[in-house]
């Protein structure tokens, strides 16, 4: 298994911040998982700041917040079961919060 | 009569914020209070449409909020650049609002006896 970082973000943009750092400490191979409030980063808007990066979101996460326009989304929608194949396929998770 | 402006900056799921901001329009109102909302921020997403939280174990918001016109709180100020931040549209929202400048918060609050954050 190779060196890679699964990244767990949980604030909405109020908290740009957070995803700002997140972003700028993701090295190639890496993924980001946009869970609880971060789900909100999936939508368009915000589309360009992940050249390159690989995307997942919960999905349960995402419905329940009324984003439920899976086309417009960025990122690959997941479950709990494959949230938990992500960090196992990772070397190490990192809780942003 | 007082009249109320209730602020909120937060998501409508996550946190306990949304709902208690929510709890708060409507008790003043029930008491026949003059009130009004302000959403700024990740706020402005509690006004999207089609919320279904009941896999992540919430309450839906979506039935109070609705709820709010009927309770005569008719004024739902949306932080404009909130909005636009997020590449969203006041006609993309559940419930009809107004839309404030930034400038326009100073002069808004103003207009209220009491300004609570949530």
């Amino acid at each position: 298994m190779s060196n890679t970082t699964l990244h767990i973000v949980n604030k909405g943009p109020s908290d740009a911040a957070l995803m700002h750092h997140c972003i700028s400490a993701c090295m190639p191979g890496d993924a980001i998982l946009l869970i609880e409030n971060a789900v909100y980063w999936a939508l368009p808007a915000y589309q360009s700041r992940y050249s390159e990066l690989e995307i997942f979101y919960l999905e349960a996460d995402a419905q329940a917040r009324g984003l439920s326009d899976t086309d417009t989304l960025t990122g690959i929608a997941i479950d709990d079961s494959q949230f938990v194949d992500l960090c196992v396929e990772h070397s190490r998770s990192v809780s942003w919060s | 009569m007082t009249s109320f402006l209730i602020v909120s900056r937060e998501a409508p799921y996550g946190t306990s914020g949304a709902r208690e901001a929510l709890e708060l329009a409507l008790a003043c109102a029930l008491f026949d209070q003059s009130v009004a909302l302000l959403l700024l921020d990740d706020a402005v997403f509690q006004l999207l449409p089609k919320h279904d939280p009941q896999n992540i174990g919430q309450k839906n918001l979506s039935a109070m909020q609705q709820s709010l016109p009927l309770y005569d709180v008719d004024k739902i100020y949306v932080a404009k650049m909130s909005l636009e931040a997020r590449g969203l549209s006041a006609e993309q929202l559940s419930l009809p609002v107004e839309l404030i400048d930034s400038k326009e918060m100073g002069e808004l609050m103003r207009a209220y006896d009491r300004v609570i954050n949530v």
